[in-house]
């Protein structure tokens, strides 16, 4: 990376330099050839100690002001190599302050062909302390010395034409003061042309300050969006901890490239050294949650770490937060890597690949962090870049992909259940579809083998025995064919009558009874018989199926065959009528009567018996009331049954067919099935 | 004046007692008696009856297909279909074709033959069940509630309404609500007028053609002169209904 970078510049600078040769070629002054600046490896070196306490404090934004590097034989200086690395000692970190100066110098011939030249500085890594420059003795401002960034921005200070003027060389000093218990580490120097110089100050400014900005306020962004969908999902934690650590990185990326803040700058430092074990914490906690980690004492201790170290490194006379930052910055990375390594083993036992990118993204910003200790305490080459502030990206990166991954995952999840809910959604219906099928079978079965039953009782009841007596008689030569063609039409009015029980008639008791007088008028008008047609509207009956509408008929049909063959009436009115829950038909004949009671004790006659029984399997009644100026026979039927199921009644329904209807009544509805209310 | 029958008839015994009941009749002459419907169609082109007796079930033609013939060909002639008991279905597809009468076999010869008489005279027997269909299918037509006369309440529409009982008053409901919303079409849906209805009405309780026509103060003529327009505005109904059908499945255009 050190390396790279510098290669980076170096290619940088070449092109720069075409470009300048362009320039120069073009300009107006074409005669002055292109001069690299140049990079001073070795320095005079000459030191000083300072006794007195001096005014001012490196670690707020009041200079201290130095003494001015001698310019004569008083010290004696020294040829050192540059970069100049003095590491201090952490465990000095409380001990008593001293405070030295150390002089860097280089002498620099001067080349009058050329334009203004300047001083860079790539980097003054300070524990803690200061770097000033004079030129032929003179104190130049640094503009970037201030406290937040000093350490961290490249320093560019061009010299004043006036300075070199008549002069073959000019010397520049850069002074260092520090305090004795840290160490410091200072770059090459570099002297010559400005613009060359301007082009690789922009391109290290960048590089440190410029891309961490960047990058840490897109990271925040990222933690907005983050925070947005926890406040909407708060059960997902491991958003709400990313969104938190986009906010302490923001802050710890602060010092990297703000050059004044309004706080204090000791709090601001402080901030800044311990927002990133908060960041750690905000990082380990989400590994683990996200990996499901059920480790609370991992946890505790990370947050009992990170609150104490807060609190014992805040800011107070006793201790220099500066100095304090190496040693939390080294038990921050001890106890990284303990972190790491469990979530290392979690993810390889899991094998879950976003738990695998996110621990290998720890591993690099461990790497990262290690760099910058050694960067930061003088134990490397100053002219690297800090790589943490880069960390974000396979940090942050690995958080996206974890959560992108989870998210996708959750939605593939999703329609892959919705898929098999459908999946079994359908086999379900078809499952329920084949029983529904089976079912409807078997009541198409069960009411095939009613209505057979029914039929075939009715068959045998009226037209079989009709039949088969009428037989025996013919057989005898005891029946006349007129007598014989009577029985005969009796039996196809039976079988009139079942038929037309089966045609829809919608519940409607009057119809009924029309059907009836349809098929038996004529030959009750045959038989002599005057029919006086008084019927009259009535509600309908929803429970009159064909069963009950058959029964009816029957019952009717019955009550007309007795008025015919036994009362010797001339005629028959025929009348309804309807009150509370009931409708009547009448049937008043005008023949000579008999005696209701006789009738019925008569073993022989069972036709009353009959007419009330089949009455009772509906419900209703048969009064029957003579005299021997007529008969009353009054059949009461109840408009609402209680004991029919509602599906064989919904009076919307036209009969679909009788057998379909008849499937929703109770297989057997015999006297006592029929209650009533 | 003679009545010129053709029967078209497959069942051999069925056919033979036809043809001797018409052949007996003095006021009836028998033009022929087919036995599957091709030949009838021949027949019924050639001679031109007064009147047709077609059995539905036919071996080779449907017998409706024999009645539609007919009625499109010869409108003059009467269509008597000839049914088993307890068919009324076929028969109201029957007068949907055109036929105007229906005769059950089991009838009494003598009856059948004045059925014919009557039928020419342009009476139509009836039975309540085919009444009560009746009042069904026009009131599905769209013009059973009748709603723009007698007001909106369908049930009230007439004593044909109330009769048939508070199912097919809803049905009659829906009908009339349905009757609205086809209005803008302009469609001749074919109504019944008052008095058909109350004919229908009356049919469907049982009162005969003489009762019927002493409760509405008419003639018997009348009223069997009612059911025969019920019959033919079936007829019309059925066909415009099958337009309308056709128009809303886009095979007609306007």
């Amino acid at each position: 990376m050190k390396r790279g970078s510098w290669a980076c510049c170096a290619t940088r600078r070449a092109r720069a330099s075409l470009v300048l040769v362009a320039v120069v070629l073009l300009g107006a002054c074409a005669e002055r050839p292109n001069v690299e600046p140049t990079e001073y490896r070795v320095a005079k070196f000459a030191s000083l100690e300072l006794p007195a306490r001096p005014r001012g404090d490196f670690a707020s934004n009041r200079s201290i002001r130095l003494p001015v590097p001698p310019r004569d034989g008083s010290v004696e200086w020294r040829p050192v190599p540059l970069p100049a690395r003095l590491s201090g000692s952490p465990r000095s970190a409380t001990g008593p302050r001293g405070l030295a100066v150390h002089w860097y110098r280089v002498d620099h011939p001067v080349d009058h062909a050329h334009g203004p030249i300047a001083v860079y500085v790539p980097r003054f890594l300070p524990g803690v302390g200061q770097v000033d420059l004079f030129v032929a003795g003179e104190h130049m401002d640094v503009p970037s010395t201030r406290i937040a960034s000093y350490w961290n921005r490249p320093a560019l200070v061009p010299i004043p034409p006036r300075l070199v003027e008549g002069r073959a060389s000019v010397d520049v000093v850069v002074a260092v003061s520090f305090d004795t218990r840290t160490g410091y580490s200072l770059t090459p120097v570099w002297i010559g042309e400005l613009p060359a110089l301007q082009r690789a100050a922009a391109l290290r400014d960048f590089l440190q300050n410029d891309a961490p900005e960047a990058l840490s306020y897109a990271f925040l962004a990222l933690g907005l969006f983050a925070f947005g969908f926890w406040v909407r999902r708060p059960r997902e934690q491991p958003y709400l901890l990313f969104a938190l650590a986009t906010v302490v990185w923001w802050v710890r990326t602060l010092h990297f490239y703000v050059d004044a803040v309004p706080i204090d700058g000791r709090i601001f430092w402080w901030l800044s050294v311990i927002s990133l074990s908060w960041l750690m914490v905000l990082v380990y906690l989400f590994a683990l949650r996200f990996q499901g980690r059920q480790a609370p004492w991992v946890e505790r201790a990370l947050l009992v770490f990170v609150v104490g170290a807060s609190v014992a490194t805040y800011p107070t006379v006793h201790l220099e937060p500066a100095l304090a930052s190496t040693l939390i910055y080294a038990v921050q990375l001890v106890a990284s890597i303990g972190v790491t390594l469990l979530i290392t083993r979690d993810a390889v036992r899991a094998r879950t690949r976003e738990g695998l990118v996110l621990a290998a993204a720890l591993w690099i910003d461990l790497l990262f962090g290690a760099y910058d200790l050694l960067l930061k305490d003088a134990y490397v080459d100053p002219r690297g870049v800090f790589l943490l502030p880069y960390g974000a990206i396979p940090l942050f990166g690995a958080f996206l992909y974890a959560v992108l991954r989870r998210y996708g995952g959750a939605i593939d999840d999703v329609e892959r259940l919705n898929a098999s809910l459908e999946e079994r959604l359908a086999a379900r219906t078809r499952e329920l579809d084949a029983s529904h099928q089976r079912l409807r079978a078997i009541e198409r079965e069960q009411a095939l083998t009613a209505e057979r039953q029914r039929l075939m009782r009715d068959m045998h009841d009226g037209l079989g025995s009709s039949l088969m007596s009428s037989l025996v008689l013919v057989e005898r030569g005891k029946l006349q064919p007129g007598e014989v063609a009577a029985v005969l039409r009796e039996c196809i009015d039976d079988l009139k009558l079942t038929i037309d029980s089966l045609e829809p008639i919608g519940s409607d008791l009057v119809t009924l009874l029309a059907t009836l007088r349809y098929r038996l008028g004529r030959r009750l008008e045959g038989a002599g018989l005057k029919l006086d047609w008084r019927v009259s509207d009535l509600p309908p009956l929803p429970w009159l199926d064909a069963l009950s509408a058959l029964e009816v008929l029957r019952i009717l049909q019955e009550a007309l065959t007795n008025v015919v063959k036994h009362s010797g009436a001339r005629s028959i009115a025929i009348s309804t009528a309807a009150a509370g829950n009931e409708v009547r038909v009448l049937l008043v004949d005008d023949g000579h009567g008999f005696d209701v009671e006789r009738a019925r004790r008569d073993p022989a006659g069972r036709g009353l018996l009959n007419l009330e029984r089949r009455a009772a399997k509906l419900g209703g009644r048969v009064r029957i009331d003579s005299s021997p100026a007529g008969t009353t026979v009054e059949l009461a039927l109840r408009i609402e049954r209680r004991d029919v199921p509602s599906s064989s009644a919904a009076p919307d329904e036209e009969r679909r067919s009788a057998g379909e209807r008849e499937a929703g009544l109770p297989p057997v509805q015999e006297e006592n099935g029929a209650a009533v209310r | 004046m003679t009545v010129r029958v053709l029967i078209v008839e497959d069942d051999a015994k069925f056919r033979a007692a036809f043809a001797d009941a018409v052949a007996s009749a003095p006021d009836m002459q028998l033009l022929g008696a087919a036995a599957n419907g091709r030949q009838g169609i021949d027949l019924l082109d050639r001679h031109a009856p007064d009147v047709l007796l077609v059995d539905l079930g036919l071996p080779d033609v449907d017998g409706l297909e024999v009645i539609r013939h007919a009625a499109s060909t010869q409108p003059d002639c009467d269509v008597m279909v000839v049914t088993v008991f307890g068919d009324e279905r076929h028969v109201l597809e029957s007068i949907e074709m055109g036929a105007t009468g229906y005769l059950l076999k089991d009838s009494m010869p003598e009856d059948f033959i004045e059925q014919i008489r009557l039928l020419r005279a342009g009476g139509s027997p009836i039975s309540p069940i085919i009444a009560r269909q009746l009042l069904a299918r026009f009131q599905r037509l769209g013009s059973g509630g009748g709603g723009s006369r007698t007001g909106p309440d369908p049930v009230s529409a007439g004593p044909a309404a109330a009769v048939v009982g508070g199912n097919d008053a809803r049905a009659a409901a829906h009908a009339g609500a349905s009757a609205v919303d086809e209005a803008g079409t302009g469609d001749d849906r074919p109504e019944l007028s008052e008095r058909e209805r109350s004919v229908l009405g009356l049919v469907t309780k049982g009162f005969t053609y003489d009762e019927i026509a002493g409760l509405l103060g008419v003639s018997r003529n009348t009223v069997t002169t009612y059911v025969r327009r019920i019959y033919r505005k079936l007829q019309v109904g059925s066909k415009t209904e099958a337009v309308y059908e056709a128009r809303k499945l886009g095979l007609l255009r306007d």
